[in-house]
């Protein structure tokens, strides 16, 4: 059964032989040669995890503008130089997710909660709107906190949390 | 610019080095991230019509010209938008923000198109934008007045509960009444213990006759006290059952009102749990939790007087404690509530993975996935299991201590008047009085260290339930909505609509029906053919452009009017819980047999429903009969077709059935459909073979239209599409 699906259904895996990634303005456009050696420049070129909780350098779609697939990046070690460094500055413009290294306060209050957290990118305060919910379990230990307006925020490991944070957040997990 | 641009503009002109002569500019956007940090300084762009500028803390970053050659889009990414400018098909980053900015990016960025292609602006490039003027935090759009619901005036919603409350007046002032010659009773019965003690127990007094007097007394005051308890309960239980009555039906009647998309903005869940939840929560604190705070408030300053009044040195004595026991307790408490919360959450964690377990235990079986699903399941009752074990340890080391903190300030009593009997200061029925008041004071004491948690609860719970209320109807009849007999005329001019503000799901629509006429929709699935319908049965209100119906904008319509004159079988059919027979008499209750018996053969359902046990008295819907799809479409189709609409909409509506079985319908259908007009989705192109019209939506809006004929000589999307289809069913049938 699988083997029959492999049949049907092809999938492009975009590596350094087929593909290269160049600069258009701010972001990256991508020219790619197909079996027959013909190439193609695509223009600009939009990626998406297909992972973002678990893979973040693994697993990522190639898009047009209209989300229609070019292809798949098996892994970003498929590519190197300028266009692993473009690939790269791409993703880390698409997805912004500050990493949370201390927690500075956390009230809660008619069902909110305020934080007040030290991130990897400055400190931010916002508000969660259910907190047991928006505070999801990713494996072990790693938990990403959801608040009102659509932010994500990563907390990596929580029991490497300073003692203090992580006594404002033990009774949540 | 909108008042709250022209604020920020107002604040940041000084640092404008470039402003010529107070040129106003076209829109001032807020950020918050710069080179992939969130500053919590204040970031701005400023648009003119020629060029832009960011400031930065107070100082002018950078400055670019712009041009009609120019054109801004905002991109929602993960965690955060981002407006870009796009010259000559490359495309530069403006300006990023975190999500809470997402709504201004996509508005600005509408608004300096407009600007660049010297459109007129519409409606939503100037929305304004509002903030909470307590925390500044942005406002949704469907809260009335200035502050967000954390910020709310909580006063403002006591007084609209009073407000519901006031046609229960009498009873509530009764009850206080009552409440105040409970308290006094109480207070008398230690009086009589005194003199029992002082006067007849002490010396050994035998006279006999006062002595049952007195005895009969207390019993008298004691069931006196009960009484008056029991009829005070009643009264108020009579008063908060009306109120909650009142309010339940505002809060369901306004449900009613609001439109799809904040019903279904917020989930089903959700809206139950305010009709019912939070009243209850509301009616549980009338009848329960307010007696309770007002009898213990009233005997801790009447007991607190006479305490002081007899002996304001052991008065203090008592009450001075209470303060750091109350303190202890609300830690405490704070606590064990959250802690208790997580409990309960994991508790539902694990129903809920057992009804998705149970409910599709055939998909379970059929893939062989017991073991797994026994994994999981003892993977969620480990994670409980060690949450409880945490938190009753928890409990059980501190919640001894902390009832021992609240109750020693009775030690300290038992050490000072012991002394001042022993010295003969004090009688012993003083004694029993004082200890009777004693107990008295601290049980209030329990409940005013929960009072400010339970007034919290009550107030989200009003604050919840009167936010629906005070929801604006965002779909709204407007003042002097009209009615009369739709002929079936529908005009679509210029629509557009999108679900929210990012994404456009139609675009520049435009499409001219005439009575009697039978239009086919086609499209790829997503394509936004449900949502022209909605559109058109007014569940949602266009972003821009207009529908009429026999000339009249639907807006001006009453929605009572233009939705009973339309019958659409929608895609997911919904059965209601009842019998087979009251969902298809649901539109027209007052229907007679035959009429409903003759919808069903119509729609092709009475054929199975003579075969069912209990034909059409069958029980279906959640709990009920178990209907295969098909049956169900055929159910919905006699339900639209009873209610004899003048606009017949049918959403895929014979997509579940058999070939044969919609052949049947259809050329049923055909009858009926001929003097009304009817919109037709369809995925099985042939079905709509008969359409006076066919639509082929695409992307960008319509892509074709035209009768099948017309299309298929015209050899282009449809005509792909039609192809396509048959090489399918010719697959099907070698
Ligand atoms: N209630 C909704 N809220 C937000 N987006 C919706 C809603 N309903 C549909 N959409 C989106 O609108 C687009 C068009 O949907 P729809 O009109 O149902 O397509 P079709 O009926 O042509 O298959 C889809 O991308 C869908 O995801
Ligand atoms: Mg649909």
């Amino acid at each position: 059964m699988a083997t029959a699906i492999n049949n049907v259904v092809k999938i492009i895996y975009l590596n350094k032989n087929n593909a290269s990634f160049y600069k258009t303005g701010d972001f990256i456009g991508m020219r790619f040669t197909n079996e027959s050696g013909e190439q193609t420049d695509f223009g600009r070129v939009y990626l998406h995890r297909l992972f973002p909780y678990t893979e973040l350098w693994t697993n990522i779609s190639v898009m047009n503008k209209d989300s229609e697939e070019y292809g798949l990046i098996a892994s970003i070690d498929d590519f190197d130089g300028e266009s692993a460094e473009l690939i790269k500055n791409e993703l880390s413009i698409k997805y912004f997710i500050p990493k949370i290294k201390s927690i500075l306060m956390l009230k809660e209050k008619f069902g909110f909660s305020s934080w007040k957290v030290n991130t990897d990118v400055g400190v931010v305060t916002f508000t969660v709107r259910d907190t047991y919910r928006s505070m999801i379990k990713i494996g072990e230990s790693r938990i990403y906190v959801l608040d009102n307006d659509g932010n994500r925020y990563e907390i990596e490991d929580y029991n490497k949390l300073d003692k203090k944070s992580y006594k404002k957040i033990e009774l949540y997990i | 610019m909108t008042e709250y641009e022209y604020k920020v503009y107002e604040k940041i002109k000084p640092n404008l080095t470039d402003i010529e002569n107070g040129e106003l500019p076209a829109a001032i956007l807020s950020y918050d991230i710069s080179s992939k940090k969130i500053s919590d300084e204040d970031m701005f762009a400023v648009f003119y019509k020629d060029r832009f500028f960011l400031v930065e803390n107070g100082k002018t970053v950078s400055c670019r010209q712009i041009g009609p050659d120019c054109r801004f889009e905002a991109k929602m990414l993960l965690g955060c938008v981002q407006l870009e400018l796009i010259k000559c098909n490359e495309a530069t980053i403006v300006c990023r923000s975190t999500m809470k900015h997402k709504t201004e990016f996509f508005v600005i960025a509408g608004r300096l198109c407009a600007i660049l292609e010297g459109r007129p602006l519409r409606e939503e490039n100037i929305q304004v934008m509002r903030f909470c003027v307590k925390c500044g935090r942005p406002l949704s759009k469907d809260i009335e007045g200035d502050r967000c619901l954390r910020c709310m005036d909580k006063r403002k919603y006591v007084k609209k509960l009073w407000e519901v409350m006031t046609g229960s007046k009498a009873y509530i002032f009764l009850s206080m009444v009552l409440f105040f010659v409970v308290t006094g009773v109480n207070l008398l019965a230690p009086q009589i213990q005194r003199i029992l003690v002082d006067e007849y127990i002490t010396p050994r007094n035998r006279d006999v006759l006062p002595f049952v007097f007195i005895v009969l007394s207390m019993f008298g005051i004691n069931l006196l006290s009960r009484l008056i308890g029991i009829l005070r309960s009643r009264i108020l239980i009579k008063a908060s059952t009306d109120v909650i009555t009142r309010l339940r039906s505002i809060v369901f009647e306004k449900v009613q009102k609001l439109s799809v998309a904040s019903v279904s903005r917020r989930t089903a869940g959700n809206i139950m749990h305010r009709v019912t939840g939070d009243t209850t929560t509301i009616q549980n604190f009338m009848t329960n939790e307010i007696p309770g705070i007002i009898e213990q408030l009233l005997m801790f300053l009447s007991v607190g007087i006479i305490l002081f009044v007899y002996d304001w040195k052991l008065a203090l004595l008592i009450i001075l404690p209470m303060p750091l026991a109350i303190a202890a307790h609300r830690i405490f408490r704070n606590r064990t509530r959250k802690m208790y919360r997580r409990q309960w959450q994991v508790g539902d964690q694990v129903q809920t993975l057992l009804h998705d377990i149970f409910s599709g235990i055939r998909v379970v079986k059929s893939f062989g996935m017991e073991a797994y699903e026994n994994r999981r399941f003892e993977k969620e009752t480990d994670e409980e299991c060690r949450i409880r074990i945490r938190n009753e340890r928890f409990f059980a080391v501190f919640s001894p201590i902390v009832n021992f903190l609240m109750g020693m300030g009775e030690f300290v009593l038992l050490y000072y008047v012991g002394n001042k009997i022993i010295s003969g200061e004090m009688t012993l029925g003083e004694m029993a009085v004082f200890s009777t008041y004693v107990s008295l004071i601290y049980g209030p004491m329990r409940i005013f260290a929960n009072i400010t948690r339970q007034l919290t609860m009550l107030m989200v719970a009003v604050a919840r339930v009167f936010e629906i209320v005070d929801e604006k109807i965002d779909v709204d009849d407007a003042v002097g909505a009209i009615k009369f007999k739709i002929k079936g005329n529908i005009e679509i001019e210029h629509v557009t609509f999108g679900y929210d503000e990012s994404k456009e799901v139609l675009k520049d629509i435009s499409l001219s029906i005439k009575p009697g006429e039978m239009i086919g929709v086609v499209g790829r699935s997503g394509v936004g053919k449900s949502t022209l319908i909605n559109l058109i049965m007014r569940m949602y209100d266009v972003s821009d452009g207009r529908i009429l119906i026999d000339g009249h904008d639907i807006r001006e319509i009453s929605q009572e009017c233009l939705r009973s004159q339309i019958g659409a079988v929608l895609q997911e059919t919904f059965l209601f819980s009842g019998s087979i027979y009251d969902n298809i008499a649901y539109a027209k209750p007052d229907a007679d047999r035959e009429e409903v018996i003759r919808a069903a053969k119509l729609a092709g359902a009475h054929s199975f429903i003579v075969k069912l046990p209990d034909a059409y008295n069958t029980y279906v819907g959640e709990r009920g009969y178990t209907l295969s799809g098909g049956e169900r479409q055929r159910i919905s189709i006699a339900r639209a077709l009873l209610h004899d609409p003048r606009i017949l909409i049918l959403d895929e509506a014979t997509a579940s059935l058999d070939t044969e079985t919609e052949k049947q319908i259809q050329d049923a259908l055909s009858n009926l459909i001929a003097d009304r007009t009817t919109i037709a989705i369809a995925h099985r192109l042939s079905t709509l073979r008969n359409a006076t019209k066919i639509v082929v939506l695409d992307g960008a809006g319509v892509a074709e239209v035209g009768t099948h004929d017309a299309l298929m000589r015209k050899k282009g999307i449809y005509f792909g599409l039609v192809m396509a289809q048959r090489q399918m069913s010719k697959m099907r049938v070698e």
